[in-house]
């Protein structure tokens, strides 16, 4: 499981408490160890039904530059009540409801940061307004996406997905020695004996 | 919470009522306090950002490159002010005047008080504004005290 702290609760109840998340996709991640006496909240992952709802502009794109300051406003309250949607929707125990997400208080914004982290829908970025949350175990995952597969294994879910037109991640449900008989054989006829297995140069071949 | 479903030995499920006790907190109302001559304390909670965010008239378009510490950031803002015909300045000066006491009505638990009964917390009134929106995360600065919830408390009575 990953454990998220959420450092303002832990303080004014003066015991842990965490979020606890499956690892997305069902990948293999650090278990985070849950120390004792901690309180926990539950969650689950919303679907893409609900996730397509988000607003449409982004603070700091174009789209965003463009609009003047009532549409900038209308944003932000769009923004804000969409996050507390997503709590909504995110905690299955608790059960919230839209009025509830405010005993969050001050770790609610970390909550719905850490959420987009490990759905690999933000990045890792150095900015000091938005920090990484806390991990229990202490040890921060590198990457700017660290829940997704490496580059280069991602290059080969591509290649496959493409070849098998099945989304890539039905392919990560296969076995692996089906996944690699799979992209060996399509990848076409072997350039050189002692090639690199995911050479990004003969995956694009 | 295991792969089976089952929580992790020790750690225990968090329930809103706890959730609730966590995001309330006691402020000493100064002025009330000095008035009565005894410390008088209020209980208040966390509001929901967009709840803070719809009371605000729109910020302006230059207000992107103000500064984000506070003092700095209201300077600018009280320089905008003034270019602002008297008019409109008067009008969006109003409406902010009136945030403070939709705060308190959103965010006093003890005691509650309705928007227009909030004025008579009178100077108290920016304080415990402050207090609220800092424990709800809206602001992050120093500038509002927030006691434990253990501290003790007289209540302020009844607005």
């Amino acid at each position: 499981m990953i454990a998220i702290a959420l450092p303002a609760l832990s303080a004014r109840l003066g015991r842990p408490v965490l979020a606890l998340a499956e690892p997305p996709l069902g990948l293999e991640c650090d278990e985070d160890v849950i120390p004792p006496g901690a309180l926990v909240l539950r969650i689950t992952v919303p679907s893409v039904r609900f996730m397509a709802q988000m607003p449409a502009a982004v603070p700091g794109a174009a789209c965003y530059d463009r609009l003047d300051a009532t549409g900038r406003h209308g944003l932000s309250v769009a923004w804000e009540r969409w996050a507390d949607r997503l709590l909504v929707l995110a905690i299955a125990e608790p059960r919230f409801c839209e009025a509830d997400v405010q005993v969050l208080g001050r770790d609610r914004e970390l909550l719905v940061t850490a959420l987009l982290r490990l759905w690999s829908w933000l990045g890792e970025h150095a900015d000091e307004a938005c920090p990484a949350p806390d991990l229990i175990d202490g040890a921060p995952r590198c990457g700017h996406f660290p829940y997704l597969p490496t580059a280069a294994f991602r290059d080969a879910l591509r290649f496959l997905a493409g070849r098998l037109r099945l989304p890539p991640h039905e392919i990560l449900d296969q076995r692996f020695d089906a996944f690699v008989l799979n992209w060996r054989v399509l990848k076409g006829p072997r350039q050189d004996p002692l090639e690199s297995p995911l050479d990004e140069a003969l995956l694009h071949a | 919470m295991s792969d089976n479903g089952h929580l992790p030995d020790g750690a225990e499920l968090a329930t809103l009522a706890l959730l609730r006790q966590a995001n309330t907190a006691l402020v000493r109302c100064p002025r009330l306090s000095q008035q009565l001559g005894r410390e008088i304390f209020v209980r208040v909670r966390a509001i929901r950002a967009v709840s803070y965010l719809e009371l605000l008239p729109p910020a302006p378009l230059e207000s992107a490159d103000w500064p984000v510490e506070s003092v700095a950031r209201t300077a600018c803002m009280q320089a905008w002010l003034e270019t602002l015909p008297a008019e409109e300045r008067d009008a969006r000066l109003t409406k902010l005047g009136e945030v403070t006491y939709t705060l308190l009505a959103l965010g006093l638990v003890e005691p509650t008080v309705t928007a227009a009964a909030a004025r008579d917390f009178a100077n108290d009134a920016d304080l415990l504004a402050l207090a609220i929106l800092k424990l709800s995360g809206i602001l992050t600065d120093e500038s509002a005290p927030v006691e434990p919830p253990s501290a003790p408390t007289e209540p302020a009575p009844a607005a």
